[in-house]
């Protein structure tokens, strides 16, 4: 293997590996604008040039590969390739490369999105010049609504042309363009054509400058104001890795952008889950619990709602109560559901929710949406075990089978047939904890306010089977909380040993599921664990710390 | 109006396809051939090579953008360039185009009404020996003045 040393620290490389890549493994930062690991190496922007010993001039370091020299040709007799990149040549180069790129930039970062994450305000402190030498008129290409989330302010542009390159290969959908070349060349689209594919906001992440703007993050507030959670996006059963921007002092969400993980989502995540905060937003929520008195939903307390509940049920024999779980809800919630409905009232057999969206896989050649759209399903069913469906319990309730319904929800997309609703009708007692104000609330007896996917702590499963961390980022409204707690408090009413935290409940689940043995919090670490590799997975983080 | 290659243009094409190891590696030609027949590579024109060739008509717009040699507006009949790199313009290529300017009536990118001329400046026509040049749709004027132009401007139909 090639023998490489980069600003005096030696490193063996395989043969093709980039400088860039190399020095990366030596933990030596190269600045870049063009690069992106996932798309193709284009070395146009020149800001990542190094100095290699015995080449005439300065080179990029992306698209410069390292391999292996005959032995009479090798550097102080063992290199294959001598590197610097903190050399005073290097650095001029990256001095002028920043002035040119600068050359025609509005300098607007007072009033730019991307301040705060920029890579030219970044590098130009780092490596820049702090001022300019050009005192002609600047160019100013006019802005260009490029489609329905993304705005181009071109006059930001430094035409790194990673949104280009990523329409061409992650999305194939072939959208955006250089158009024009030199002084006059700017990112465009065909006339008439627009940049609406499933996942176009990914431009906007990738974009290194403030130049591809989102429409729905423009002029909010600046992105340091945000608190920063690391947490699962609950958008379909692909479980993308995402970061939420949240303001504790509103309790708002502003923001949601991927993170990356190799194995579900690597860097993207499509507009829809980026958007799903708004649906959110817009549901009418449920904040009181809620008890029905004289054919009307009055508000209770909490020891009220619950004792109703339980005295409710206690009426009807296990067979006669219909307990629902849900893929919007953790792991640990349908965990306790399960463990309160079936040692707190005899409970055998639960009911899945199958009343969810549900579409075909949108398939790109890097990135597959599911159909599912929901985060949980795989989750839910492992935790409840064999189960039946919500549509065959309805229609058990329209016959008079079941008389009781458990219904735990959080799913923003139910949706219940005219004949469902009428089924419902004839549940004598109807337990509904839900986040929103549906045909369901309206025939409840008892209503529970719960939390929605972005106010609650836990695990997801997704479809792989990858289990995966869920964390709250904002707080339910008012007096809802999150499910797990009502769950937990409905079975110590019940005199049941329960689970303070999800983070005891997953312990227990971890010795009880199969599939997740050996697994805890800490081990999921960022990237999440698969089903069955628990073993495994403790074993290489054992490693690891060892090393 | 439908734009479609004729049945000629249409085997020239198949001829191009022939020597290149992918339809888009024929695109430079295609348009090459495109603008010969069509005149100008319009919308239209992109769209229906886009359909033709197989390749997103996004690309097909990024590469006519890129090459100044396509006409992404329709030009006169005659086509005169007016070179004004070195050679030419010590030679006199400035008065040149300013004769032609007030002769026309055209700027440089402009069409007289009646679509008769058009008049653009390109960079070196590789004639610096016979200075200064100007190129009428696919010939040479070399040696150029401002009688000798006119003359010739006066015999075109």
């Amino acid at each position: 293997m090639p023998l490489v040393k980069i600003d005096g620290k030696d490193l063996e490389v395989a043969a093709g590996t980039t400088i860039f890549e190399a020095a990366k493994q030596l933990g030596i930062e190269i600045p870049h604008y063009c690069y992106h690991p996932a798309l193709k190496i284009v070395a146009s922007c020149r800001m990542c040039l190094v100095k290699v010993e015995g080449f005439p001039k300065l080179v990029p370091s992306c698209s410069t590969t390292i391999g292996e020299l005959p032995p009479e040709r090798k550097v102080d007799g063992k290199y294959d390739m001598v590197v610097w990149t903190k050399d005073q040549e290097v650095k001029d180069a990256q001095e002028s490369i920043m002035e040119f790129l600068l050359l025609n930039h509005p300098t607007d970062c007072p009033e730019c999105d991307q301040a705060g994450e920029c890579h030219l305000q970044d590098y130009s402190y780092q490596y820049g010049k702090g001022y300019s030498r050009f005192d002609f008129e600047k160019r100013v290409p006019r802005r260009k609504d490029l489609g329905p989330n993304v705005l181009l302010i071109a006059t930001r542009c430094i035409l790194c042309t990673r949104c280009v390159r990523f329409t061409r290969e992650v999305t194939a959908t072939n959208e955006l363009i250089v158009r024009q070349r030199g002084y006059k060349a700017e990112i465009d689209t065909f006339p008439g054509l627009s940049l609406n594919n499933k996942l176009s906001m990914n431009v906007v992440d990738i974009c290194p400058v403030g130049a591809l703007v989102s429409k729905d993050f423009i002029h909010k507030p600046r992105n340091w104001r945000y608190e920063k959670t690391r947490t699962v996006c609950a958008g379909c059963s692909l479980g993308c890795n995402i970061q939420i921007e949240a303001m504790a002092e509103d309790n708002r969400i502003y923001r949601i952008k991927p993170l990356y993980n190799a194995e579900v989502n690597q860097w993207w995540m499509c507009d829809e889950g980026r958007l799903l905060y708004h649906q959110f937003e817009k549901l009418e929520r449920l904040e009181y619990p809620r008890i029905r008195k004289n054919n009307e939903l009055k508000r209770a307390n909490w020891c009220e709602a619950l004792q109703a509940v339980v005295e409710g049920l206690k009426q009807f024999s296990p067979d006669e109560i219909a307990v629902v779980g849900n893929g919007y809800a953790t792991n640990e919630e349908n965990y306790l559901l399960k463990k309160v409905f079936s040692e707190g009232f005899g409970v055998q057999k639960f009911v899945l929710n199958d009343k969810i969206r549900k579409e075909e896989d949108a398939v790109f050649p890097g990135f597959t949406i599911k159909g599912e759209k929901l985060p949980n399903e795989q989750g839910a069913r492992d935790m409840l075990g064999r189960t039946t469906t919500f549509s065959d319990a309805l229609r058990k309730a329209e016959k008079g089978a079941v008389k009781a319904i458990y219904y735990l929800g959080g799913d923003p997309n139910l949706t219940l047939s005219d004949k469902e609703i009428s089924a419902l009708q004839k549940v004598e007692f109807l337990v509904v904890q839900d986040i929103f104000s549906s045909p369901l609330t309206e025939r409840a007896q008892v209503v529970l306010p719960g939390a929605s996917v972005y106010e609650k702590d836990g695990t997801f499963t997704n479809f792989q089977g990858r289990v995966q961390r869920v964390r709250p980022a904002i707080m339910p409204p008012l007096a809802a909380r999150p499910d797990y707690e009502i769950l937990r408090d409905l079975g110590k009413l019940l005199n049941l040993e329960m689970p303070l935290r999800p983070k005891k409940a997953f312990d227990e689940i971890a010795g009880q599921v199969k599939g997740y043995a050996e697994m805890d919090y800490p081990l999921l670490g960022e990237t999440g664990v698969l089903k069955g590799e628990g073993k495994k997975a403790r074993k290489a983080q054992a490693e690891q710390e060892t090393a | 109006m439908k734009v479609e290659f004729s049945e000629e243009a249409l085997q020239q094409y198949k001829d191009i396809l022939q020597r290149y190891p992918e339809k888009r590696a024929a695109l430079l030609p295609t348009l090459h051939l495109a603008q010969q027949e069509f005149g100008w590579i319009s919308r239209e024109v992109m769209q229906y090579l886009s359909e033709l060739m197989d390749i997103p008509v996004t690309v097909i717009l990024d590469t006519v953008s890129f090459y100044t040699m396509f006409k992404t507006k329709p030009s006169g009949k005659y086509h005169i360039q007016v070179c004004s790199t070195l050679s030419c313009a010590l030679r006199g290529s400035r008065e040149i185009y300013e004769h032609l300017t007030s002769k026309l009536g055209i700027q440089a990118g402009e069409v007289t009404p009646d679509g008769k001329f058009s008049l653009v400046k390109v960079e070196c026509l590789g004639s610096c020996g016979t200075a200064p040049v100007v190129q009428i749709n696919d010939d040479y004027y070399e040696g150029m003045t401002p009688e000798k132009l006119d003359k010739i401007l006066d015999e075109l139909e």
